[in-house]
């Protein structure tokens, strides 16, 4: 009887406990919320930011840093399609709160949302920037957070201009702390100048400053792909009569070019594989073109594709688990996703002329290249739905290279009369134009964010 | 499970009745007070509304908002869900949902974006409301040329300004808002933050652009973590019809990750209601 009893006690307390900690249902029944929100539908709009002159708090400022890195870096939160920069002349003072109160409120009432202030203390060897970020939409600009970074002091040089690396890093670093998702303007582009005689590779920053040249054959060089590490670029070059497949190591300036493959026929059109250890590529030398998978360390080959017709520029998906690629079997060419081993063969696009398949690092979107006339960009989704355009009306647009955070592009236009290559956010607004040489511009490829 | 009691027990009989007695008073109890509890916190004392319509925002306790005069349906949230049942019928024409509202010429107009942005006066100058008058509670932080009078001036002509008028009426000090005009009161938050309020509203609507429909309006709760990454999302309110709410949590989770949390805002979560509003405008 006691027994029992005791039992029937610690079924209640057990029933009773359980009611206290039962998981409720995600998030409900919890404390309040602290904010609410509406949302209604509406364009997307910018965030609006503030960055002074930088101040510096010790050392002597000869490389005129104070103004420039807010310039550049300035610039790359325009270039990243989020802000605006608000424009204005007001300088801060070093340690004097009311004074950078006075400026922020100068700043809100130009309709500044955010100020970011930077702090710099400048050696011989080593800059160290402090930057912090103010929220200008409240009335007593409470501090967001502060980041510091620093450089060491090194030559510049064309391919290397460690004053803009610091001013990129902050860039996205506050396109990070506003949007969530790290900027890229920390990364390079390659792209392929020249007449048609000789075509060089050539490197700058991913906003077309700074421009070194990275093959100096006097050939044709073609078709720059950066590997995931951002270390080296893939190409293909006839600088030994045939179209080899190599590969160059543009910050090992001493390091000599790779033979990546050198089959009979054409080696072209690499794409790196996700970890970097493999490259998908056409080669031809069975006949006709057939896409490949080498492996770059033991320079083992797989041969995906079997078909008598055109399979080739293959793209991995950012899983690595398929390749897009262009394939002519259906007539016209097509984009076609197949698996990593080569089987499960599916047409992606239909009805059309398509070609330069590229996928985003997201995974969610294959860009490619349409030919109606004139060539211009479009996006699909890996399964086929959701075809759309891109560009139109502007000349030729084509060979898109999506940016790390798959929502920026590079590709080549003749809009402007000769090929230049352009940039520009994956709804297709806010194109700029980067590269302003004589030559022809062509084969832009982004970078990964650098090491 | 084997139970021993303690020396002390060992001996004595148990007061079997009184135990009894007392283990249900304390389990009725226990049901009384977690019940209270939910009940309490599902009531919400005084919750900060943000509305971010399209050109303006405001942020004040519910009462004071005033909505922009685009939304003429009742204030939006707290004891609303009978005033949406009966359209909840009427909108089940998907067709309503419009999608060209991206439409192509736009582009063209946009090949070179004014990237020579020096000097830009920013957009949408100062849809002046009426909540302004909240304003007044607010600490001045600076003395700056902005007197409250030009501003009490515009808002009595009630017309907005002239558009070509480039910069806006200085408004930032006191009135600084996510657009850099309209009023905020953002002192009766615990967090103080209208831009962290106005990033994760403008990445949420991104992702539902396009997917607005009449009268399926559910609310959601999510929290975000220190990091920005989304932490738990749930149906706050539901539409009343699942796919509908389906969409509207499927918006947050696609959003993500959100900016990380400001600094200085020391709690590990923020906890955001929000309500997904069919702006009739179109925005």
């Amino acid at each position: 009887m006691r027994r029992i009893a005791i039992a029937v006690l610690f079924a209640l307390l057990a029933v009773a406990t359980v009611g206290v900690w039962a998981p409720p249902s995600p998030v409900r029944a919890q404390a309040p919320p602290d904010i609410y929100i509406n949302v209604t539908g509406g364009g997307s709009k910018k965030l609006n930011i503030a960055i002074p002159e930088f101040t510096v708090v010790t050392g002597s400022d000869s490389a005129g840093l104070a103004k420039m890195i807010p310039t550049v870096a300035g610039n790359d939160l325009t270039l990243s399609g989020s802000f605006s920069v608000v424009a204005g002349a007001d300088r801060v003072p070093a340690n004097n709160p009311d004074a950078l109160r006075q400026v922020w409120s100068n700043f809100a009432a130009a309709g500044a949302h955010a100020g970011a202030h930077g702090l710099l203390t400048l050696r011989a060897d080593r800059v160290e920037a402090e930057v912090r970020l103010y929220d200008l939409t409240s009335p007593t600009f409470p501090p967001i957070a502060s980041r510091k970074f620093d450089a060491a002091v090194t030559p510049l040089s064309p391919g290397f201009d460690w004053r803009r690396r610091l001013a990129h890093k902050i860039a996205d670093d506050i396109v990070l702390q506003f949007t969530g998702d790290r900027g890229v303007a920390d990364t390079k582009i390659s792209y392929v100048v020249g007449p048609s005689g000789a075509k060089e590779i050539v490197v700058a920053d991913y906003d077309g400053v700074g421009t070194s040249p990275v093959t100096r054959n006097g050939s044709i060089n073609l078709s720059p792909v950066w590997s995931p590490d951002a270390r080296s670029i893939a190409f293909t070059s006839f600088m030994n009569g045939y179209p080899d497949l190599f590969r160059l190591f543009p910050f090992e300036p001493r390091r000599g070019v790779q033979t990546l493959a050198s089959f009979h026929g054409i080696n072209s059109s690499p794409s790196w594989s996700p970890d970097g250890q493999s490259l998908a590529l056409t080669l031809s030398k069975d006949g006709n073109p057939e896409i490949y998978v080498l492996t770059v360390q033991s320079g083992a080959l797989q041969r995906l594709t079997r078909h008598a017709s055109i399979d080739t520029e293959p793209t991995w998906s950012p899983t690595g688990q398929q390749i897009a690629f262009v394939s002519d079997r259906a007539g016209a060419p097509k984009i076609f996703v197949m698996e990593r081993d080569g089987s499960n063969v599916r047409q992606v696009t239909t009805s059309g002329f398509h070609t330069q398949p590229r996928w985003s690092p997201k995974g969610d979107t294959i860009v490619y290249t349409q030919r109606e006339g004139v060539h211009n960009l479009w996006v699909i989704t890996p399964g086929g739905t959701n075809p759309r355009p891109l560009t139109s009306g502007q000349g030729d647009n084509q060979g898109a290279s999506w940016a790390p955070d798959g929502r920026h592009l590079v590709f080549q236009s003749n809009r402007s009369g000769r090929w230049q290559v352009y940039m520009m956010l994956l709804d297709g607004m806010e194109t700029t134009q980067i590269t302003t040489g004589a030559g022809d511009a062509t084969s832009p490829s982004w970078s990964p964010r650098l090491p | 499970m084997h139970f021993h009691i303690g020396p002390a027990l060992g001996r004595i009989r148990l007061p079997l009745g009184p135990a009894f007695v007392s283990a249900i008073l304390h389990v009725v109890l226990l049901i009384i007070v977690i019940f209270s509890a939910s009940m309490w916190s599902d009531k919400r004392t005084k919750p900060v509304y943000v509305v971010l319509a399209p050109a303006t925002a405001a942020i004040g306790s519910p009462k004071g908002v005033d909505m922009p005069p685009r939304v003429e349906e009742p204030a939006p949230r707290p004891p609303a869900p009978p005033a949406d049942l009966p359209q909840r019928e009427a909108p089940r024409d998907l067709p309503v949902r419009d999608l060209p509202a991206r439409d192509l010429p736009s582009r063209d107009s946009v090949a070179l974006p004014d990237r020579t942005l020096p000097a830009r006066a920013p957009t949408a100058p100062a849809r002046v409301r009426p909540a302004e008058k909240e304003l007044a509670s607010l600490p001045n932080p600076s003395p700056s040329p902005v007197p409250t009078a030009p501003t009490a001036a515009r808002r009595d002509s009630s017309t907005p300004p002239a558009p070509a008028a480039p910069p806006p009426p200085p408004l930032g000090a006191a009135t600084g808002s996510p657009t850099g005009a309209g009023p905020l009161t953002l002192n009766v938050s615990d967090f103080p933050y209208a831009y962290y309020i106005r990033q994760v509203a403008e990445k949420i609507r991104a992702q539902w652009n396009g997917k607005a429909i009449p009268g399926q309006q559910p609310a959601v709760i999510f929290e975000i973590r220190r990091d920005g990454r989304l932490n738990a999302v749930g149906i706050d309110k539901s539409s009343g019809n699942a796919y509908y709410d389906q969409v509207a949590l499927r918006a947050i989770n696609d959003a993500g990750p959100f900016p990380p949390l400001p600094e200085e805002f020391k709690k590990p979560m923020l906890r955001i209601g929000l309500q997904f509003v069919f702006d009739p405008t179109g925005g």
